[in-house]
């Protein structure tokens, strides 16, 4: 076990005992996505950075722990915000204020035979409203925008990007290796390069090391101190890859971790954990399942899960992957 | 066609280690931001490659520069050599990004 005195805080907990993994993706309410993308926005903007972010997470003590993912990132994004003088607390305040007071509509009773098409309406949040943490990001978002530091387009068009465009790449990136043994030498040798030239746009988000599954390794990802993930590459990481379980235990007992995604791996095949750490991003680049010798670009596609370029899953031709759902 | 004289990787010009040499991270713990987990420090590594240079992210941290630029390294560790009650197979490894200034050569 670690040392807990050298432990920096609640963030660092590698090694941690924890318990079992929600495998579960729960996906992502509307909050959260507008939350991620105001704070992808200020950071691609450089107002801030992400360093100064995850330093007023992990400034948060005993409180990392009581926030979910995003309420924490919101939190922090205040602090750094507030650090640098894009507005005063008072200045703050008052936006929180007017934010709450746009809201504050009278809620209307739909009739009993409302419906849509006979399809169930969906509400995306409890009905009550907007939660605190999505009010402090719609006040940053104002105050930004008041600044003329952001707009409300740079907002939608990140959030589209993460609904949209970055969640399949990683896929189209595999079966591109799968099936170009060219092209696989320069995946793994430089993988940014390669992925660029596959024209995909990595907005110099990140620099991406793919690692190879064979049949004598097997590779899974982890970023222990935060959540770092190819997300221009993958979009969002699943709920599991940023729960305190997921995080602790990967590090010391990776082979049980993969159990419970269902993967057992014998003695023969040596398992590399990777801990995504500082400042690069990994992929894992599966095996191709025998049997999928003929096989369409799309068809692939289809059998690559995103759990699969995170280690947790392998191809597998008899049954038909879990699809990416956000 | 890629071009292979090109790499996205900065280029190093003045690695205090080179790939496959035997490493140690530091036994310390300097308060602040830090990207070097708690669970790897004071641990023996191989340096399996260099991943270029970046802006110190210890600094950044607090809204300074983070320069000088400080060289980044990906350091291999046995399982075995980390966790002395590791479970899974002795060919298992554990796979970090460390920052030079995190490593030293084993004493």
């Amino acid at each position: 076990m670690t040392d807990l005195l050298n432990k920096m805080g609640p963030h660092d907990m590698g090694g941690d005992d924890a318990g079992p993994i929600d495998i579960v993706d729960h996906g992502m309410s509307h909050w959260e996505k507008h939350a991620n993308a105001v704070r992808m926005t200020v950071s691609g903007k450089k107002l801030a950075t992400l360093d100064e972010m995850r330093r007023a997470c992990e400034d948060m003590g005993a409180r990392y722990y009581d926030l979910s993912y995003f309420e924490r990132l919101t939190e922090a994004l205040v602090v750094v915000l507030r650090e640098k003088n894009f507005f005063t607390e008072e200045k703050f305040n008052n936006q929180m204020i007017e934010v709450r007071e746009r809201f504050d509509v009278p809620i209307i009773a739909l009739p009993d035979d409302h419906d849509h098409d006979g399809k169930p309406i969906q509400e995306d949040e409890t009905g009550e409203g907007p939660n605190d943490h999505q009010i402090m990001n719609l006040a940053i978002q104002d105050l930004l925008q008041e600044n003329n530091l952001i707009t409300a387009n740079d907002i939608r068009k990140t959030i589209e990007k993460f609904d949209e465009d970055y969640p399949n790449r990683g896929q189209k990136v595999v079966v591109r290796a799968w099936t170009d043994d060219q092209f696989k030498s320069q995946l793994l040798e430089d993988a940014n390069l390669a992925i660029e030239d596959m024209g995909i746009d990595l907005e110099h988000a990140a620099r991406i090391i793919v690692v190879e599954n064979t049949d004598t390794i097997h590779n899974i990802i982890v970023c222990t101190l935060c959540s770092c993930y190819p997300r221009v590459l993958m979009g969002q990481p699943p709920t599991w890859y940023k729960s305190r379980s997921y995080r602790s235990r990967v590090v010391n007992d990776p082979r049980s971790v993969l159990s419970e995604f269902g993967i057992i791996l014998p003695s023969s095949i040596s398992v590399r954990t990777h801990d995504s750490n500082a400042d690069m991003r990994y992929m894992v680049l599966p095996k191709r399942p025998e049997g999928t010798e003929n096989w369409s670009h799309s068809k692939l596609e289809s059998i690559i899960s995103r759990d699969a370029l995170v280690g947790v899953s392998i191809p597998n031709i008899e049954e038909n992957n879990r699809e990416y759902n956000g | 066609m890629v071009n292979s004289n090109f790499s996205s990787y900065t280029p190093v010009l003045n690695n205090l280690f080179s790939i496959g040499d035997q490493v140690e991270t530091y036994q310390s713990a300097p308060p602040g931001h830090r990207r070097t987990p708690a669970y790897i420090r004071g641990k023996r590594g191989v340096i399996e490659r260099i991943c270029g240079t970046f802006r110190n992210p210890e600094e950044l941290a607090y809204g300074f520069d983070g320069l000088p630029m400080r060289v980044l390294y990906r350091v291999t560790f046995k399982q075995v050599d980390v966790w002395s009650d590791y479970s899974g197979s002795n060919q298992d490894t554990l796979e970090l990004e460390i920052y030079e200034h995190w490593l030293k050569h084993p004493s």
